[in-house]
C-alpha cells in the first residue's frame, strides 16, 4: 500500500473565494524552497471574480520536471462539484480529498465522495469544520487541505509553515496565526485517521530553487539586457510582461506606455527604437495581426524591434485563455512583400530568460525586427529555473559608422553583412529620414527596379549574415536513435518526457530543438535529418506549421502529429507516437 | 430496486453477489468503511509475515466489481439511517436512498474502562490498516507484550513468532487453552507456547500502559514492572452497531434479526458479526460469529432482499477458519 | 491658378532658394506649385531657426501623403512612417529621448481619418511634442478622394453622386481632446503661420495648428479664394484661456476664425515622468 515516490502531481480545485491560487503559491514556494523541481499550472474558467471554477496543479519531483506530466496523484477538491470534473485525471491509486463538514443533506449527483472511482482513495476530511476552529470563519479551508496533504505524503511541515509566514506576515498576527493553526489541525487530523501514508522521498541538504513564470523571466530578461521603453495594449495573456515593465523601467531611466491599441504601441516602440532605445513590445494574435504594417515597416527601414507573441487559441479573438501554438505562420509570413522577420521559440522559463536578451542581440546588430513566440502556457506556467543574474555579457549594440562614414552619411549603405552603420537622433554629425517607401542608399524614395532589388538583397543578407551569431539547435536522447522529432515552443516539455517514456519501452529517439524558427543552423538539422529514418514532428495547432516550415526548407515526409490545442500536452500521448513510429519501422 | 449494503466484509460481500446473481438489472450499492477493496481477514497475519502479497489478500477487486455491475465505495461511514425516509445518510452528508438495505457492519475488539485511557499506546491488531501500519514498525520492535483471550490471540501470536519476535503473553485465566475443534491440540497448547519460547504469565491483567522514550512500560493487576516495544491488547469484541442509532431497529448486543435476517424495520436487514439471531427452537437470540458463518448469513440475507425465501440454519459451534491450512503447518517452518 | 495662389509659390520658392540656411535640405519639395503646404515648411524653417535648433535634435514625425514627405525637405531626423500613424511613433520617440524637438506633419486623412484613434490621446496625455495638421480637404496623393473633413455635396471619383457624411473639424477636436496648444492658421498667411508655428513649437505641452492648405491640383471647392472668401482673425477682445469659448468659436464656418485659439500651462507628461524617475534616483 505505502510507496515510496519522487515525483507528485496535486490539483486544487475550488471557485472564487476558496484560496486556489494561494495555495499553489504556498505548495510551489514550500517544494521550491526544499530544492524540489517544480512546474504550475492555474486554470481559470470565467475571466472574472464570480463563481467561476479555478485550479492550480502543482507538480513536484527530485528531478527536473519538464511538462505537467499525465494525470494527478491527489484532487483537493475544495468545491464539491466544480471538482466532479477533474477526478478523470486522478491517477489509479491516487486520492482525493473531499470536505467531510459541508452542512446540509447532498445528494450523489453533487457529492464528490461518490464520484471517486474504486482505483482511488478518499479521504473525507471536516475541511470548513476544521477551518472554524482555528479561525473562526470559513477561511483556510486551503490551508487545512495543505496540512492534510503535508502529512499524506509524509513531507516535512516546516516546509510549509516558513512558506506561510512568508505570504501571510503582512497580513498580521491573527490571521497569520489562524492560518499556521488550520494547517496543524489539517495535518493532526490526517494523522489521526489516516495513518496509513504514502511517503515522498525528499533529498536532504538541497539549496532552495527560484520560482519564476514564462511571462516573468521575460520581461525581466529584457529589463536585464537594457530594455528602456516599452508600449503595449493589456491583451490575455501577455499583460503580464506589460505589467512588470511598468512597474519596473522607471526605475531603471526607462518608461512604460500602455496605448491606446496594439497599432499605437507598435508604433511607438518604431519610435523608440528610431532614437537608438531597445524597444518592445508584448502581445497576442490578434495583436500581432494589428501590428503586421508596422512589422512591414521595421523591415523595410531596417528598425530593430521586439515583438513578443504569448500565444492563444485562435483564429480571431479565438480561446482568449487558452494554449495553442498557431501564430507560427504569421510570424514568419504575415506581412506583404519580400518580408523577412527572426522568428524565436523558447520551450521553458530559462529560455524566455536568456532567449529574450538573444533577440534584443539579434535585433540590435542586425536592424531587424525579432518575432518572439512564446505561448499562454509557458507564459502563465510557474517552474523552477536556474537563474546566473550576474553574467557579464558582450551586449551587442548598433554598428557605428566611422569618421569618414560620418562625413557623408549614407544610412543603407550596401556591405558585405547587409548591415550598414546607424547613427540616432541626438548623435551629431548626420541626419536621415526613414521610410517605408522603397530608397536609395541614403534612404530617399526610390522605385527603380535595380535599387529596389539590391536593397531588397541587402535586408535578406542579414539574415545570412546573422546565423553566425545564433546558438546551435541542441540534439537530445539517444544520438544513434532512428527515430527524430523536431518541434518547438512548451511542446518540447512534454516531448522530452514522453521520450523518456519510450526509452523506458525500448524504442529509442532523439530531438533536435532550437529557439531560432527563422534563421536555423540549416546544416544542423539537414544532418539531424539524414540520419533519421523516421520524423515526427508533434505541435500544438491544427495546419501542421513547424512541419509544413521543415517541409518546404529540409524536404522531409515527416509523420505530423496536430496536438489539439487548450490542454497542456501529455507525454504519454507522445510516447504512443514514438512507440507507433517504430512499430513502422520495424515492419 | 436499489439495493444499499453497509459493510464490505464477509457478509455483505457475500450479499451483494447473491443479489447480483438473482436481480440483473437492479442497482447494488456497498459501501466499505476501510479503504481498501474486500479482503480476507484471517490471512492479515499472513500478510503481516510477508508469505503473501497484498493482491492475494484482496478477494473482490475494483475490476470484479465492475464486471458485475456492483458500485463498490471505500472510506465511507454511515452515520445516521431514516427509514421513514428510506433513506440512509453519509459521516459527509450525503444522503443516499435505498429499496433494501443491508446492515453488514460486523464487529471490532474494544477495550474496558481499564485500558481505555492508554488506547493511544496500544497497537491495534484488526483491520488491515492496522496491519500496513505495524508493518512499517516491525523492522524496530523486538518486545512483544500481548494481553487478550480468544482465538484470534493465537493467530497473532503465530504471526509475532514467525516474524522472531520476543513475546510475552498475558491471560486472565490459568491456561493458554481454547474450545478447538480439532482435538490435535487440545490441553498441550500452554506448554507448547511456552515450548516455542512466549513468556505465559497467568492470572494476571494489565492495568496500565506508559511510554518512555519509544519503549512500554506496563503494569500489571499483580504488580509485574513489564517493558516492551509494542503492546497489543483487547477486551472483548463487540458489534458496530453505531448506525441504527435512533432509529428504533430492536437490538440487544447486536441487531435483533429472524432467521431470514430480517430486523425489526421494514426492508431493511442484517448479517455478519454485528447480529444476533433468533433461534425459534430456543426461542431465544444467538451470536454467531466468524468468517465462514457472516458468508453464510450474507447468502441468506441477499437471498430474501432479492425476493427469494431462505431460512438461516443456526451453527452449533464458532469456527475459526484457517482454510485448509492445519494449525500444524502454521507452526513450523 | 489664381493670382492669389501664384504668388505665394513664387514667394515660397525664392524664400527656399535664398535661404540656404542650416535648415535647407538637398531634396527639392515634391508638390505641385501653388500647394499650401510650402507655408508651413517655411515657417517650419522660421522657427528651427529662430530657436537655434541643430539638426541632430530634430525629429520630424510624418504619415502618409503629401504632407508625408515633409521629412525629406528639412534638415534634421525624419520619419516617415505609415499612413495615421505618425502621432504614436512621436510618442515614443519623445519618450525615449525627451531632449529631441519632435513635430508631427501630417494630413486631414492622416490626423481623423485613420489616424483619428491616436489624436485624442497624444492631446490628453499633454507631451511635449507639436502636431501641424495640413488640411486639404481632400487625399491629394491619391489623385483626389475625399477626406473625413470635405464638404457635404462635394463629388470625387469616389463619392460621384456628393458627399454624404458631414465634415469633422479638427479644431475643435483638438480643443475637445484636451490640446494644450491649438491655433488655426490660413496658408496664405506666411507670415502668421510662420510666427504660430514657432510659438508652438516653444509652447511646453502638446501644441496643436490646424493649417488649411488649399490642394490647387484636386480640390475645385476647396481653393484659396474660397478660403479666403470665408476666413476672418479672432476677435481682438478674444481671450485664449477659456477653452469652452473656443470649441463654440472653433465651429463657426462663416467665418472661418483664424489665431490662437487657446493656450494653457500644465506639467507636461514629459516633466511627470521625468519627476517619477527622479524620485528612484535618490
Amino acid at each position: 500500500m505505502t510507496s515510496k515516490k519522487n515525483e507528485l502531481s496535486i490539483r486544487f480545485c475550488g471557485i472564487a473565494g476558496d484560496g486556489i491560487v494561494t495555495s499553489g503559491k504556498i505548495l510551489a514556494g514550500a517544494c521550491a524552497g526544499i530544492g524540489l523541481e517544480v512546474m504550475v499550472n492555474d486554470i481559470y474558467s470565467a475571466e472574472i471574480r464570480g463563481l467561476g471554477k479555478s485550479t492550480t496543479t502543482v507538480r513536484f519531483s527530485t528531478s527536473k520536471v519538464y511538462s505537467m506530466g499525465d494525470g494527478i496523484d491527489l484532487l483537493i477538491g475544495m468545491a464539491a462539484k466544480e471538482s466532479i470534473a477533474e477526478v478523470k485525471d486522478v491517477k489509479p491509486g491516487g486520492g482525493i480529498i473531499y470536505d467531510s463538514s459541508t452542512p446540509g443533506d447532498i445528494t450523489e449527483e453533487n457529492s464528490l465522495a461518490a464520484h471517486i472511482p474504486s482505483e482511488a482513495h478518499g479521504y473525507g476530511i471536516p475541511l470548513k469544520w476544521l477551518a472554524n476552529e482555528a479561525s473562526g470563519t470559513n477561511r483556510g479551508r486551503n490551508l487545512v487541505a495543505m496540512g492534510a496533504l503535508c502529512f499524506l505524503y509524509s513531507l516535512p511541515p516546516d516546509m510549509f509553515i516558513h512558506r506561510i509566514k512568508t505570504l501571510f506576515t503582512r497580513k498580521g498576527e491573527k490571521v497569520l496565526e489562524a492560518n499556521i493553526n488550520a494547517f496543524q489541525l489539517g495535518y493532526q487530523y490526517c494523522e489521526e485517521h489516516f495513518p496509513l501514508n504514502h511517503p515522498f522521498e525528499v533529498k536532504e541538504g538541497l539549496s532552495p530553487r527560484q520560482l519564476i513564470s514564462g511571462n516573468d523571466a521575460l520581461a525581466k530578461g529584457a529589463i536585464e539586457c537594457g530594455l528602456k521603453f516599452f508600449a503595449g495594449y493589456p491583451i490575455t495573456p501577455a499583460t503580464k510582461i506589460m505589467e512588470i515593465t511598468a512597474k519596473e523601467l522607471p526605475k531603471l531611466e526607462g518608461w512604460c506606455i500602455q496605448a491606446e491599441d496594439e497599432i499605437a504601441a507598435i508604433s511607438a516602440v518604431l519610435g523608440a527604437s528610431f532614437v537608438g532605445k531597445r524597444a518592445m513590445t508584448a502581445t497576442a494574435g490578434p495583436g500581432l495581426c494589428l501590428m503586421s504594417e508596422m512589422i512591414n515597416l521595421a523591415v523595410m527601414a531596417e528598425i530593430p524591434a521586439v515583438i513578443v507573441d504569448v500565444q492563444r487559441g485562435g483564429p480571431s479573438t479565438g480561446l482568449p485563455t487558452k494554449v495553442e501554438q498557431g501564430d507560427l505562420n504569421i510570424a514568419l509570413y504575415g506581412g506583404a512583400g519580400d518580408s523577412p522577420r527572426v522568428v524565436m521559440a523558447p520551450s521553458t522559463s530559462e529560455e524566455c530568460y536568456t532567449g529574450i536578451q538573444l533577440a534584443f542581440d539579434i535585433a540590435e546588430k542586425y536592424q531587424t525586427p525579432v518575432i518572439f513566440l512564446s505561448d499562454l502556457f509557458l507564459g502563465q506556467r510557474i517552474e523552477t529555473v536556474f537563474i546566473q543574474e550576474t553574467i557579464e555579457r558582450d551586449r551587442c549594440t548598433r554598428k557605428k559608422p566611422s569618421p569618414d562614414q560620418l562625413n557623408n552619411y549614407l544610412r543603407y549603405k550596401i556591405t558585405d553583412d547587409g548591415v550598414s552603420p546607424l547613427i540616432v537622433p541626438g548623435e551629431p554629425g548626420a541626419f536621415y529620414t526613414i521610410t517605408g517607401l522603397e530608397h536609395t542608399i541614403r534612404g530617399t524614395p526610390n522605385y527603380e527596379s535595380e535599387v529596389h532589388t539590391m536593397m531588397t538583397a541587402k535586408r535578406h543578407r542579414k539574415f545570412e549574415s546573422m546565423v553566425v551569431d545564433l546558438p546551435r539547435a541542441d540534439i537530445l536522447g539517444d544520438k544513434d536513435a532512428e527515430i527524430g522529432i523536431a518541434s518547438w515552443g512548451s511542446t518540447i516539455g512534454a516531448i522530452l518526457e514522453g521520450m523518456a517514456i519510450a526509452r523506458e519501452e525500448g524504442v529509442k529517439s532523439k530531438l533536435i530543438k532550437s529557439i531560432m524558427i527563422h534563421p536555423q543552423h540549416e546544416d544542423s538539422f539537414r544532418a539531424f535529418f539524414d540520419s533519421c529514418k523516421r520524423v515526427i514532428v508533434p505541435e500544438m495547432n491544427y495546419q501542421g506549421q513547424y512541419a509544413a516550415l521543415l517541409k518546404s526548407r529540409y524536404g522531409i515526409k515527416p509523420m505530423e502529429i496536430h496536438i489539439p490545442a487548450v490542454n497542456p500536452v501529455s507525454p504519454l500521448k507522445i510516447a504512443e507516437k514514438i512507440l507507433e513510429a517504430n512499430h513502422g519501422l520495424s515492419k | 430496486m436499489k439495493y444499499v449494503i453497509i459493510g464490505a466484509g464477509a457478509a455483505g460481500v457475500t450479499a451483494a453477489k447473491t443479489i447480483r446473481e438473482i436481480d440483473t438489472s437492479g442497482e447494488v450499492v456497498i459501501l466499505g468503511e476501510e479503504g481498501f477493496s474486500p479482503y480476507n481477514r484471517y490471512m492479515l497475519t499472513d500478510f503481516l509475515c510477508d508469505s503473501i502479497k497484498e493482491d492475494e489478500l484482496i478477494h473482490t477487486s475494483a475490476s470484479v466489481f465492475k464486471k458485475i455491475g456492483v458500485t463498490f465505495r471505500k472510506g465511507e461511514h454511515v452515520k445516521a439511517i431514516h427509514p421513514q425516509k428510506k433513506c440512509i445518510k453519509l459521516f459527509h452528508n450525503e444522503v443516499v436512498h435505498y429499496d433494501k438495505l443491508l446492515i453488514a457492519t460486523g464487529g471490532t475488539p474494544g477495550l474496558g474502562p481499564v485500558l481505555q485511557p492508554f488506547q493511544k499506546h496500544i497497537q491495534r491488531y484488526y483491520s488491515l490498516e492496522d496491519i500496513c501500519l505495524l508493518k512499517r514498525k516491525m523492522p524496530s520492535i523486538q518486545k512483544c507484550i500481548v494481553f487478550g483471550e480468544g482465538l484470534s490471540s493465537l493467530d497473532l501470536l503465530c504471526g509475532l513468532y514467525n516474524l522472531e519476535k520476543q513475546i510475552v503473553y498475558i491471560i486472565r485465566g490459568t491456561r493458554a487453552d481454547w474450545d478447538l475443534v480439532e482435538p490435535e491440540f487440545y490441553g498441550e497448547l500452554h506448554e507448547f507456547l511456552e515450548e516455542k519460547g512466549i513468556e505465559i504469565i497467568t492470572e494476571d491483567r494489565v492495568i496500565s500502559i506508559e511510554k518512555s522514550n519509544h519503549c512500554f512500560q506496563v503494569l500489571t493487576l499483580k504488580q509485574r514492572k513489564l517493558t516492551a516495544d509494542i503492546v497489543f491488547a483487547w477486551d472483548h469484541y463487540k458489534p458496530n452497531i453505531t448506525c441504527i442509532k435512533g432509529t428504533g431497529i430492536e437490538k440487544k448486543l447486536g441487531i435483533l434479526v429472524d432467521e431470514q435476517m430480517r430486523t425489526s424495520e421494514e426492508d431493511i436487514y442484517a448479517a455478519g458479526d454485528c447480529v444476533e439471531i433468533y433461534h425459534p427452537g430456543l426461542k431465544n437470540y444467538w451470536i454467531n460469529f466468524g468468517w465462514s458463518n457472516a458468508q453464510e448469513q450474507g447468502e441468506v440475507a441477499g437471498k430474501n432482499m432479492a425476493g427469494q425465501r431462505e431460512t438461516y440454519k443456526i451453527q452449533k459451534t464458532i469456527v475459526f477458519n484457517l482454510k485448509g491450512k492445519s494449525l500444524r503447518a502454521r507452526w513450523w517452518r | 491658378m489664381d493670382s492669389l495662389s501664384k504668388r505665394t509659390v513664387l514667394e515660397g520658392l525664392q524664400e527656399a532658394k535664398a535661404a540656404r540656411t542650416q535648415v535647407w535640405r538637398d531634396d527639392l519639395p515634391t508638390w505641385c506649385p501653388g500647394c499650401g503646404h510650402f507655408t508651413v515648411l517655411h515657417g517650419l524653417y522660421e522657427a528651427v531657426e529662430q530657436m537655434k535648433i541643430p539638426p541632430k535634435d530634430l525629429v520630424l514625425v510624418s504619415g502618409i501623403g503629401c504632407s508625408g514627405r515633409f521629412p525629406f525637405f528639412i534638415k534634421g531626423f525624419g520619419f516617415h512612417g505609415l499612413h495615421g500613424r505618425p502621432i504614436p511613433i512621436a510618442t515614443g520617440v519623445k519618450i525615449a529621448n525627451p531632449d529631441l524637438t519632435v513635430v508631427v506633419v501630417g494630413g486631414d486623412g492622416d490626423g481623423v481619418g485613420i489616424g483619428g484613434g491616436h489624436f485624442p490621446h497624444a492631446a490628453r496625455s499633454n507631451l511635449d511634442i507639436t502636431y501641424i495638421l495640413l488640411d486639404n480637404s481632400i487625399y491629394g496623393l491619391t489623385k483626389g478622394q475625399i477626406s473625413p473633413t470635405s464638404p457635404v455635396g462635394m463629388k470625387s471619383a469616389t463619392s460621384p453622386y456628393g458627399n454624404i457624411a458631414r465634415p469633422l473639424n479638427p479644431t475643435t477636436l483638438a480643443l475637445a481632446y484636451g490640446a494644450t496648444f491649438v491655433a488655426r492658421t490660413f496658408s496664405r498667411e506666411r507670415d502668421k503661420v510662420a510666427q504660430l508655428i514657432l510659438q508652438a513649437i516653444q509652447h511646453k505641452g502638446f501644441s496643436f495648428v490646424h493649417d488649411l492648405s488649399p490642394c490647387v491640383e484636386f480640390n475645385k471647392l476647396i481653393t484659396y479664394k474660397s478660403v479666403f472668401e470665408s476666413v476672418t482673425a479672432l476677435p481682438d477682445d478674444y481671450t485664449t484661456n477659456e477653452r469652452t469659448r473656443a470649441i463654440q468659436m472653433s465651429e463657426s464656418t462663416d467665418p472661418i476664425y483664424l489665431g490662437l485659439y487657446f493656450k494653457e500651462e500644465i506639467p507636461t507628461f514629459d516633466q511627470i515622468v521625468h519627476e517619477v524617475k527622479e524620485s528612484f534616483a535618490q
